[in-house]
């Protein structure tokens, strides 16, 4: 149905981040927490306008931005996740010198582009939500103006983002050279139709792929993560965590799936991406073993995380993504929080050995750090269980029994890093006084809602696969 | 295929005319010959010299007025078809940019000094 | 108003999350009522939806609430949901009911221990567990409530745990229910290959259309015994019973003796049709009962430590409602359950009296004449001596009497002599514990005798209240002889226990038999007068007399020595021989290679990330090309 109403949510999220801009630039730095409270309210107008929408399948510039549910779930999904990373981030910016308004106003830009991305199936505009998404990414990187580190991240996620953009667009270049369409459906028929200018189309499609790679960090387009997550301040990290992963995963899976069902699943494109896929998940968490800094074996591990994901997107299985993508923002928010529970004023601890007995000294962030670890590592009861299980299970449905034998195999190793931050944590003797700052209840109220999401959706996980359900019918 | 054979055709006379060169020519060095020439600069310098960044700001707002006015041509175009919504479109796009020069204004871009 | 009823659980768990939460920064006096108004709550909500239920025609039942999907995975479903019938409401009426008073008992008898608000916590915990196990409407949901009554039963037994027999008792018991645990799982996985779904109304529904064969029905029913025997304390799974005599005497009260050791009693109960329906199983679940009712008993019979007498009784007593619900009497094993919970968690808890006011002396000869010192604690234990003996016009006599009369009535004649001599037993040894307690001369100690008082009220209460229960409470069960409607208890069960085919006998066996077992009861109770109080001697000369059978019986048989050296050893000898030799050098070593391996690998992997964005760039690029490269060749 063609109505403004496809609009409105993104309106609602783009305006809040103008005003916010603006009055970044004539509030006193005291009062910078009501940006925060805008951009919650922002977020909270656009969460009830697209539960509005849900089932409604609303469009808006001739079927460009398409509010299908699957976009809507998706939708869903990035505002608690930016909402999430706003409340860790209210004190965090403070205490780490980059309190910066620009800190809400990018992330709601960075918002609008991943909701841009998720409600077209037309390539232009996906395009276009990509770059929103990617620049504002860049300079969420570099927030803390002073930190070499930070500074440093933002100007290789520019770089090498730049780079693969390049990339992306040449392919869509291609593209619509030979198959005189952009949008998904229309690729597709191209591809069914037959061997003519196929040469050119699959290079066009390879570059896209390449782009798109890059943008979830797949193996070997990975080398930037590592990096960046590493050099931003934490709360954009658990932003880029899950943000343009999940939008990137959503992106693909739309274009690869019906790809899939014309015939192509025993292809070379298929046979290649089997390849990264594997190559990911145990390069990922092969690498993860060696690091000492906490932030940088999350950034392995979300790389191999993103393995994990490309064997939902190979078995075409959009419910067992969108589950998977809804749990991980929980685990990976919930981890990159507890490290943030774990700082103070001009300093953070994100070494290995500063978590030596911390399980003791701060048994409750200890604790809730625990389970997020044990979630990530994929323990039952938590939900990480449950999201590999339904995907391993779809994945051996579609004959890719093999591949899942390695993301096992993966999951397996990736339990030795995980146990040892908690070996850390409950084993040994503190190295040295690690002291933190208390006060900050919004910091904890994330922790607690990740924690009840990561329990509630590994026990009873009933009411969301439902949702999922709706929403994944739009998806394929 | 063509392209195939296109690729590796034109791939592999690069590859080959290269080798060739270095295999043949002559080899004939000083010192002066090794060192990397550019036009018009000294080839070794300390350091990259810092230039003010004031340049790059302005060139940025100068960027977004003048794609504005890019903008504005087929805008111009089609404004007898749409009339109204056109206006208001253009008066939203307007307001964005606005939105940004006051943002840049009030954060010092434009104070030479 | 019965739809309340799926609110009865949630109180405790709330109340005892909150005590985990905040419990260090509450004040006793707001545990205490926190906690018991929790409880108090729940039962509240379980005697209105009872009332409801009063008033809704039999076809109705059972009432299904589904809280929300739990867990699907391909055609296998399984909601968070519980229903509520006749069965579930006697059920949720003596946890709420009996665990409330034992609440407010145990808020005078743990009054001093340092655990108190953790206490209170892991009581809660129980009382949920042992909720959602009674009220679920599914096998798997049942499974949780069955595993979470476990793990708290084994937090409480361990409560103490700087005691090692404590903690060794709670691992016992913890172990021990696991292999019961291992049958109940086999048995609701094969329910669920056979009907495909865990519902209770599901199974009876196949059952009804005759589904599944007769022999596959005597497996399930097996498996599923065996898990009761675990959870019920009986042979060979008892042994866990008396060691959890540990715990604080409250728990041993509500747990071990009036709540969760009936949980298989209630599960036989529940799947009364499959039961019914293979005839072996039910023929095995009479014999074991009325073996562990006898065997039981006989080691009661030389037990000095008074909770130890307590909880083989309890292990016989459940025998018997295992022989009722094996005969197909279910109504009168539920109300054996029902008067049973009464008298049993009175006995225990006046011992708890007892043993609170010796300072924690648990040793009956180290009692004696304590008649006069404890005058609020007597009068109640003696009414549940003889309520349990099964004097007449005594909760006890209509229960055990209507279970003894039915197995008679089915022609089960071993298994009614067997029920009849355990009867004499029991009678025998309740009795014995009240003469050494309470009468004879004063054997206790001086320390113990210079703090010798009287229990506080909130204990005594309770005990009162109880004892109030264990004499009424089997007057809503009364034989048939006094008329086909006579038995309340049985008509109401009648939405869940289809009356089956019932053995007739008329009136004057019946009052015989009736004649019999009070015959029997006087006839232990008069032993026991005679052994212990009139002729001290006698049960010295009978020791010096038969020192092998005092040995056996005082021993327990050796049956924990027989499983130590049967079972534990060599287990622990296998895996200790495991270890030595596969262990250390086979997994170990494969481990520190596979190890090392990967440690390799994620260093050479790592060389690669330079920090160099040319080498990144370069990396991206190879990666394209040789993507490209793959596509088109």
């Amino acid at each position: 149905m063609n109505s403004f109403g496809a609009v409105v949510p993104l309106l609602v999220v783009v305006g809040a981040a103008l005003i916010v801009f603006l009055l970044e630039a004539f509030l006193k730095k005291e009062n910078k927490n009501y940006l925060a409270y805008l951009s919650l309210l922002a977020l909270i107008g656009c969460g009830i306008l697209s539960a509005n929408a849900w089932n409604g399948g609303l469009t808006y510039f001739d079927g460009m931005l398409r509010l299908d549910n699957a976009a809507l779930f998706l939708t869903f999904l990035f505002l608690i996740a930016v909402a999430f990373v706003i409340l860790i981030g209210m004190k965090y910016i403070s205490l780490q010198d980059a309190n910066h308004g620009e800190f809400y106003g990018l992330l709601l830009l960075a918002l609008s582009g991943l909701m841009i991305m998720v409600s077209s199936t037309h390539f232009i505009v996906i395009f276009l939500g990509l770059e929103v998404l990617s620049v504002s990414s860049y300079s969420l990187a570099g927030l803390k103006r002073k930190d070499d580190k930070s500074s440093e991240s933002a100007v290789k996620y520019f770089l090498m983002g730049s780079f693969a953009s390049a990339f992306l667009v040449f392919g869509l270049a291609i593209l619509f050279g030979t198959a005189q369409a952009l949008d998904i459906p229309g690729l597709v028929d191209f591809f069914k139709a037959g061997p003519d200018n196929q040469v050119l189309g699959v290079v066009g499609l390879g570059l896209v792929l390449v782009g798109f790679a890059f943008k979830i960090a797949i193996v070997p387009f990975h080398m930037w993560a590592p990096d960046v997550y590493e050099g931003a301040p934490t709360p954009v990290t658990a932003f880029f965590s899950i943000g343009p992963k999940a939008a990137g995963f959503a992106v693909l899976i739309r274009l690869l799936a019906p790809y899939w069902n014309a015939g192509f699943r025993s292809g070379k494109l298929f046979g290649f991406l089997w390849a990264l896929a594997a190559l990911t998940m145990l390069a990922g968490n092969l690498i993860a073993l060696r690091q000492n800094n906490i932030k940088r074996m999350f950034a392995y591990s979300s790389i191999a995380y993103a393995g994990y994901m490309l064997i939902a997107v190979l078995a075409g299985d959009g419910a067992g993504l969108l589950f998977f993508l809804t749990i991980y923002m929980f685990m990976s928010i919930g981890a990159f929080g507890s490290l943030i529970a774990l700082s103070r004023k001009g300093r953070e601890y994100n070494e290995l050995g500063d978590f030596a007995g911390v399980g003791f000294k701060y048994p409750w962030i200890g604790a809730i750090f625990a389970v997020f670890l044990l979630s990530l590592a994929g323990f039952p009861p938590t939900a990480g269980f449950l999201a590999k299980f339904y995907v391993f299970v779809a994945a051996v449905n579609q004959g890719l029994t093999p591949l899942v034998l390695i993301a096992v195999l993966a999951s397996l190793i990736s339990v030795y890093y995980y146990l040892r931050i908690i070996v850390y944590m409950y084993m040994r003797e503190p190295e040295r006084e690690v002291s933190i700052e208390m006060e900050n209840p919004a910091l904890y109220l994330v922790l607690f809602l990740c924690l009840y999401g990561v329990l509630q959706l590994g026990l009873f996980p009933g009411n969301v696969l439902y949702l999922i359900k709706q929403a994944v019918a739009a998806l394929l | 295929m063509e392209l195939v054979f296109v690729f590796l055709i034109f791939g592999l006379l690069g590859v080959v005319l290269l080798s060739m060169n270095a295999l043949l020519g002559p080899k004939k060095t000083n010192p002066d010959k090794e060192k990397p020439f550019e036009c018009g600069s000294p080839y070794l310098q300390n350091e990259i010299k810092p230039f003010p960044i004031k340049f790059s700001l302005v060139a940025f707002v100068f960027l977004l007025f003048d794609i504005e006015v890019v903008f504005f041509f087929p805008w111009a175009l089609i404004f007898k078809e749409m009339r109204g919504p056109a206006l208001v479109i253009m008066l939203a796009y307007g307001a964005v940019l606005a939105a940004g020069f006051i943002y840049a204004w009030k954060k010092g871009a434009f104070e030479w000094d | 108003m019965t739809d309340v009823f799926w609110l009865i659980p949630f109180a405790p768990v709330l109340s005892s999350l909150v005590l985990v939460v905040f419990g260090s920064k509450l004040s006793k006096k707001w545990v205490s009522v926190q906690a018991c108004g929790a409880v108090f709550l729940s039962f509240v909500f379980a005697l209105v939806a009872f009332l409801g239920s009063l008033k809704i025609s039999p076809e109705e039942f059972p009432i299904v609430k589904t809280l929300f999907p739990w867990i699907g995975a391909g055609s296998f479903q399984a909601g968070f949901s519980f229903q509520f019938d006749p069965l579930s409401a006697v059920m949720v009426l003596v946890v709420t009911g009996v665990g409330f008073l034992i609440h407010l008992y145990s808020v005078g008898y743990m009054a001093h221990d340092k655990g108190y608000t953790r206490y209170f916590a892991y009581l809660n915990l129980f009382t949920f567990a042992m909720l959602i196990l009674v009220l679920a409407s599914n096998m798997v949901l049942m499974f949780v409530g069955w595993e979470g009554v476990g793990l708290c039963s084994y937090l409480l037994i361990g409560f103490w745990f700087e005691k090692p027999s404590a903690a060794a008792a709670g691992k016992k018991a913890f172990i021990v229910n696991r292999i019961g645990d291992m049958g109940f799982i086999l048995g609701l996985l094969f329910i669920l290959v056979a009907v495909g779904s865990s519902e209770f109304s599901a199974i009876n529904k196949a059952i009804g259309q005759g589904l599944f064969p007769q022999a596959l029905a005597t497996l399930i029913a097996i498996l599923l015994f065996v898990g009761a025997t675990g959870k019920s304390a009986q042979i060979p799974l008892y042994v866990w019973l008396p060691d959890a005599m540990e715990g604080p005497t409250p728990v041993s009260a509500l747990i071990h003796a009036a709540t969760m050791v009936t949980a298989g009693v209630y599960m036989v109960a529940r799947l009364n049709l499959l039961f019914a329906f293979s005839g072996t199983a039910a023929d095995i679940v009479a014999l074991v009962g009325a073996l562990t009712a006898v065997f039981a008993a006989t080691m009661a019979l030389t037990q000095n430590d008074i909770k130890r007498v307590l909880a083989y009784s309890t292990i016989s007593q459940l025998g018997y409602m295992f022989i009722g619900c094996g005969v197909g009497a279910y109504a009168a094993g539920v109300f054996h359950l029902y008067t049973h919970a009464f008298f049993k968690s009175l006995l225990f808890l006046s011992a708890g009296s007892v043993i609170h006011a010796l300072s924690g002396q648990q040793d009956m000869r180290k009692m004696g004449g304590l008649r006069k010192y404890l005058p609020r604690t007597f009068p109640p234990f003696l009414i549940g001596a003889i309520a349990i003996s099964g004097i007449p016009f005594l909760s006890g006599f209509f229960s055990k009497d209507a279970i003894l009369t039915e197995a008679f009535a089915q022609g089960q004649y071993f298994v009614w002599a067997l029920g009849l001599t355990g009867a004499v037993m029991t009678a025998f040894y309740m009795f014995r514990l009240i003469f050494l307690t309470f009468y004879g001369q004063e054997r206790i100690e001086h320390e113990a005798k210079h703090h010798l008082h009287e229990s506080p009220k909130s204990m005594t209460v309770p005990l009162a209240i109880l004892a109030v229960f264990s004499v009424i409470a089997g007057y809503v069960g009364l034989p048939a002889v006094l008329g086909e409607k006579a038995d309340l208890f049985k008509r109401f069960l009648e939405p869940v226990i289809k009356p089956g085919a019932e053995g007739h006998i008329g009136a004057g066996t019946e009052w015989l038999l009736m004649l019999a077992s009070v015959a029997v009861a006087a006839v232990g109770i008069f032993a026991a007068y005679v052994f212990y109080l009139q002729k001290p001697g006698i049960p010295h000369t009978l020791v010096a007399r038969f020192p092998w059978l005092y040995k056996l019986l005082y021993n327990k048989y050796f049956v924990d020595e027989i499983y130590g050296a049967v079972i534990v050893n060599p287990l622990v000898k296998g895996s200790d021989w495991v270890y030595g030799h596969f262990d250390l050098k086979v997994i170990d070593g494969a481990l520190n290679a596979s190890a090392s391996a990967t440690g390799f690998f994620g260093k050479v992997l790592s060389f690669v990330q330079t920090g160099f964005v040319k080498d990144y760039a370069l990396v991206f690029l190879l990666g394209a090309v040789i993507f490209l490269g793959v596509l088109l060749f």
